[in-house]
């Protein structure tokens, strides 16, 4: 069991990185972020949950990012240019405004969700949202799947101290992998079509 | 044997088997499917569930025990539960049988199997927790159907589907967590009432209801309709049996008239919505999504009853309609042939060369209006509308009417109209021919003998608490 101060910070490390993937543009960092994600995530998910279930969570989320980058891989070479810094800055920006409005909607989430520790609670919520803004900026299957992976990530670490057990992990943990895997399929049936033309 | 193995594991092994034999194209893979199907669909017709059925004049006695467990959590489908399992199981062998005529790909026919297999396990989860879960699991496995291999996703509407989807579930997770203990809480408390906002907007989000619509249309303009027909419809209906099997126990859902005049409100304007939106499409894809809205539209119209006579309308509904999805999706399927175009431009004249299949989708199109006193899909909502509406639902039903009937007039000039330029037609054969005038017999039938199907709806509603 990790002690109270490393759970939080772990949560404010969640939320950085969320804001990291948020810019990020190439798929590697993509991928190594949501993998680092996820190891915040469950050191988030130890404090209220007991060691097993949360590594179930460790190793969908794992798994979820293997497989995107699995598919990712195959279509490497056919990656396009960068975004110009102006568009990472405006994501960036809108990053640091959700920070803003979570910060300042802390006491409605204190009494919206009282049995989430503090720091859980508002790195859950401001991953949550970090992601939503992830997935609504996106265009192409694996920012769209991060983004997704990365909301269910925050939610989880509010969910965490609501309800436990062990068909619930393992259903969670299916979804995630599922999406995953969706994802990934759309990624490699996008670059079957390119080919094709 | 308990009933998670038969109507569980059985359909989803068969259809584990099915996507395993790739060789197989669709015409042999869905007798298997249509055959495992159709004898799940009659062991729940004519076999009680708990009770020992004689088999060889009582030497052997055979029990489907009703519970069964999964991870220390109770799943059970009991005697009610038959009515719907007949519904899905029933629809499923059909929708495999008719997809070789469809010309769809070979993985279809397991899907015909997998889907409602998972849906029925989400049915019988006896926590409503564990129903949404797997229901979740479910919609994500929508995006498989929907993207055959050798298909490229052509535009967002599958992504945006997912996305839907994916935001939904923790909405109703965090509104059920919080639940404990408001059973018989007033509607006006305040916890009662952030539960109520989370709940709609993830069912909303689930639903496709407006303003979350947007992904059916653009679903439409890349799926092939018969496909999304077939993953739209059975989700749907999954959804509300699952909602109507849970809701009753909160009094502040059960006994909230706002929630009954809501729901018609919604329904009215989902109608209005949907039918004015069809007319403006010059792409049958896109069409097809709108149609997809307006069901839903026609569902909570029905569901807008109340609980005592909502679910009877929603059930007897339900045959007529998925008949016509079925039916509906397939013409369109044919129409779009050899290239899967529906847009104006590919359809134009596309009716000369196959004129019985257009005619289908005219009617088929023209069927979804809220036709007054007709035997259509809408005969039996009318029938059933036990409470006065306000001229405003009038004026919009009539509106929805006369949208639906004006876009099914114009789509039937596209197709006999002369082609501009040479159109690579591919003509209906004559077993295309014996399809629609068969599925117009059987859906007429359906459609004009409502009293059939409200006894099976009654016994349906068994389940409903």
């Amino acid at each position: 069991m990790l002690t109270t101060a490393w759970a939080q910070w772990a949560a404010w490390l969640m939320t950085g990185l969320a804001l990291l993937l948020l810019v990020v543009h190439d798929w590697r960092g993509l991928i190594a972020g949501l993998a680092a994600l996820e190891v915040a995530l469950v050191a988030v998910l130890l404090q209220a949950w007991p060691l097993p279930l949360a590594a179930t969570q460790l190793i969908a989320g794992w798994l979820a990012g293997a497989m995107l980058a699995i598919a990712q891989n195959l279509r490497a070479r056919q990656q396009n240019l960068p975004p110009p810094l102006t568009g990472r800055f405006v994501r960036l920006l809108a990053g640091v405004l959700a920070l803003a409005l979570v910060l300042s909607s802390a006491p409605a989430l204190a009494r919206l969700w009282p049995a989430v520790p503090g720091a859980a609670r508002l790195g859950g919520a401001a991953v949550a949202l970090l992601g939503l803004i992830q997935a609504a900026w996106s265009r192409h299957p694996l920012r769209l799947t991060v983004g997704l992976l990365t909301a269910l990530g925050g939610f989880l670490a509010l969910y965490a101290w609501q309800q436990q057990g062990l068909l619930l992990t393992g259903l969670l943990a299916m979804f995630h992998v599922l999406l995953a895997w969706a994802g990934s399929y759309l990624i490699h049936q996008t670059l079957a079509g390119e080919e094709a033309l | 044997m308990n009933a998670g193995l038969l109507w569980v594991a059985l359909p989803l092994l068969t259809a584990g088997g099915l996507s395993l034999w790739p060789s197989a194209p669709t015409r042999r893979k869905r007798w298997v499917a249509l055959t495992t199907a159709m004898l799940l669909a009659f062991l729940a017709w004519k076999m009680p569930i708990g009770q020992p059925l004689p088999l060889l004049g009582y030497r052997w006695t055979w029990t489907v025990h009703p519970q069964w467990q999964l991870l220390g959590r109770v799943f059970e489908l009991n005697n009610a539960a038959r009515g719907w399992l007949i519904a899905l199981y029933g629809w499923a062998g059909l929708w495999a049988w008719v997809s070789a005529e469809a010309r769809i790909a070979p993985d279809f026919p397991s899907w015909s199997l997998a889907l409602p297999a998972v849906l029925t396990l989400a049915l019988a989860a006896q926590d409503f927790l564990y129903t949404v879960l797997v229901l979740g699991l479910a919609y994500l496995g929508l995006a498989f159907l929907w993207t055959p291999p050798h298909h490229t996703p052509r535009g967002l509407g599958v992504m945006r589907f997912l996305t839907f989807a994916v935001l939904g579930l923790p909405l109703l997770l965090l509104a059920l967590a919080q639940l404990p203990g408001l059973e018989t809480a007033p509607p006006q408390t305040p916890a009662v009432q952030q539960v109520g906002l989370l709940l709609g907007l993830g069912l909303a989000l689930w639903a496709g209801a407006f303003p979350f619509h947007t992904a059916y249309p653009l679903l439409g303009q890349e799926v092939h309709p018969y496909r999304l027909g077939f993953g739209w419809w059975f989700t749907h209906f999954a959804l509300v049996v699952a909602v109507l099997h849970w809701a009753p126990s909160f009094v502040w859902l059960r006994d909230n008239p706002l929630l009954q005049t809501g729901l018609q409100g919604l329904g009215i304007g989902t109608v209005a919505l949907a039918g004015v939106l069809v007319l403006a499409q010059r792409d049958l894809g896109r069409v097809t999504g709108y149609v997809a809205l307006l069901n839903t539209g026609w569902s909570w119209l029905a569901l807008g009853q109340g609980l005592e006579h909502g679910p009877v309308v929603f059930l007897a509904l339900a045959w007529p309609r998925a008949l016509l999805w079925l039916g509906w999706t397939w013409a369109l399927g044919v129409l779009g042939l050899p290239q899967d175009g529906f847009t104006v431009s590919h359809l134009r004249g596309r009716g000369r060369a196959a004129p019985w299949t257009a005619l289908l989708v005219v009617i088929g199109l023209g069927a979804w209006a809220p036709w007054p006193g007709l035997g259509l899909a809408g005969l039996l909502t009318h029938v059933a509308l036990p409470t006065p509406l306000p001229w405003a639902a009038w004026v919009a039903l009539a509106l929805a009417f006369g949208s639906v009937t004006w876009a099914a007039r114009r789509w039937a000039e596209t197709f006999f109209v002369a082609p501009t330029e040479p159109q690579p037609n591919l003509p209906e054969t004559w077993r295309d021919r014996v399809w629609v005038g068969a599925w117009l017999v059987v859906w007429l039938t359906v459609a004009f003998t409502p009293g059939l199907w409200y006894a099976w709806a009654t016994a349906a509603r068994g389940w409903i608490p």
